[in-house]
């Protein structure tokens, strides 16, 4: 495991997760190794997104704890969200009023202020070199979504936390996805997503949300 | 300290790219330029009143500008990706209520300046409102920032961000309007203003940061 850039493992214990003042996840347990991925499986509204958002640390913890570990060192919190945490939400986090490249580089310079990736190479691997100084806003969903995953390679980054990675995506960004997923895995990197039927990982775990807390 | 830069440059990009700072120079060149009209051509009433008038429509276009700020951020997942970089939050939200100042509010105290010579203000007049805007528009553009950020999970919150601004922007007006006329306490007017764009500086970016925090939980 030396030669591997990543080390992070992530720890949850009995953690409790509210949605707008209801507690709807209690008890939430898992390990996820260097080079892991687990994936998170449930019904609409059962807290798949809530539990991805409190690992990102925007939402307030009811209960329990979230652990980032080097080994058996305990990691600050705020310093991984700084620099070793990417989210990809529903939201993708692109800014429609931008082009294609200025995302790109505005993100390079606040996520990875030293990194020496060359954006159209990024935009060639996700298929949207044609597209580069387009608006945001004239992209489709899928080629959004593409857009946002150039993010998970300007900063390199241990964690990656992605709410439904696969949606919109067609067979061939489906393909992408998984690549990119697998090569992040292979350097010791960690992977939380959600998905439903249809989207997995080879050999990732899984881990099925109930609600069972309804008060 | 360049991804602050970088941030600050994408911000006022952002902002030009919408209609809020378009709009608010609109309506203050426009109101400035048709006051005239509906106050007849009596030239020393213009006159009497041009700096409390040209304060009222600086209030107003900071307000019009504040329409949808944060709103596209919250639901793009901007703030998402932002929360996740060195910088901290009251940073991101510091620059971004500066990068509304300039976009909204530097616009209008230029703008004042050829506004105030067609009320016929003299040139002296001219010079003590544009810099009175100058001193006091960082509190309305701050406070009203504020609100916005308290209210950008409300649908159709910019109604609710008009009627809470309110209170906040009355003594910017009265004393802003003190200053630019001159007079004795123009000093001690000048004084307060700035004293209250620094304590919307110091505070308000914090108070934005916590807004923003809780929208998103």
């Amino acid at each position: 495991m030396g030669t591997q850039p990543y080390q992070i493992s992530l720890q949850i214990h009995d953690l409790g997760v509210e949605r707008a003042g209801r507690h709807i996840l209690a008890g939430v347990n898992f390990k996820v190794a260097p080079g892991d991925a687990l994936v998170l499986r449930g019904t609409n509204g059962a807290g798949k997104t809530s539990l991805l958002r409190a690992l990102a640390g925007f939402s307030r913890l009811l209960e329990g704890e979230i652990l980032f570990l080097n080994g058996s060192e305990r990691l600050d919190l705020e310093e991984i969200a700084a620099n070793q945490l990417h989210y990809l939400g529903h939201e993708n986090g692109v800014s429609l009023k931008l082009s294609v490249l200025e995302n790109i580089t505005s993100w390079a310079v606040l996520l990875a202020p030293d990194n020496i990736s060359q954006a159209s190479d990024l935009l060639d691997k996700v298929g949207l070199s044609l597209m580069a100084n387009e608006r945001a806003s004239r992209l489709s969903a899928g080629q959004k979504r593409r857009l946002a995953l150039t993010r998970l390679l300007i900063a390199p980054r241990a964690i990656w936390l992605m709410d439904e990675p696969a949606t919109a995506l067609d067979s061939e960004g489906q393909a992408l996805l998984t690549e990119l997923c697998q090569t992040h895995r292979a350097r010791g990197g960690v992977i939380v997503l959600t998905a439903h039927e249809g989207f997995s990982l080879p050999d990732a775990k899984g881990l099925q949300l109930s609600t069972g807390v309804t008060a | 300290m360049n991804a602050g830069f970088t941030l600050l440059r994408q911000e006022i990009r952002l902002r030009l790219r919408g209609s809020a700072g378009p709009a608010a120079l609109g309506l203050f060149i426009l109101a400035g330029a048709l006051a005239p009209l509906s106050l007849g051509t009596n030239d020393d009433l213009l006159i009497a009143i041009a700096p409390g008038l040209l304060w009222i429509f600086a209030c107003l276009a900071a307000l019009l500008g504040l329409e949808g700020l944060f709103q596209d951020d919250l639901s793009e997942g901007r703030f998402a990706v932002l929360r996740l970089t060195t910088l901290p939050l009251w940073l991101v939200m510091l620059l971004m209520m500066l990068a509304y100042w300039i976009v909204v509010c530097a616009p209008v105290l230029i703008a004042a300046i050829p506004i105030g010579f067609l009320l016929g203000a003299d040139p002296a007049t001219t010079l003590r409102l544009s810099l009175s805007l100058g001193v006091g528009t960082p509190a309305l553009a701050f406070i009203g920032a504020c609100l916005a950020a308290i209210c950008a999970g409300l649908p159709r919150g910019t109604g609710l961000v008009i009627f809470l601004a309110l209170p906040f922007f009355a003594p910017a007006l009265i004393f802003g309007a003190r200053a630019a006329s001159g007079g004795d306490d123009m000093v001690a007017a000048f004084m307060f203003l700035s004293a209250f764009s620094l304590i919307a500086l110091a505070t308000c970016p914090f108070i934005a940061a916590a807004a923003i925090r809780q929208n998103m939980e």
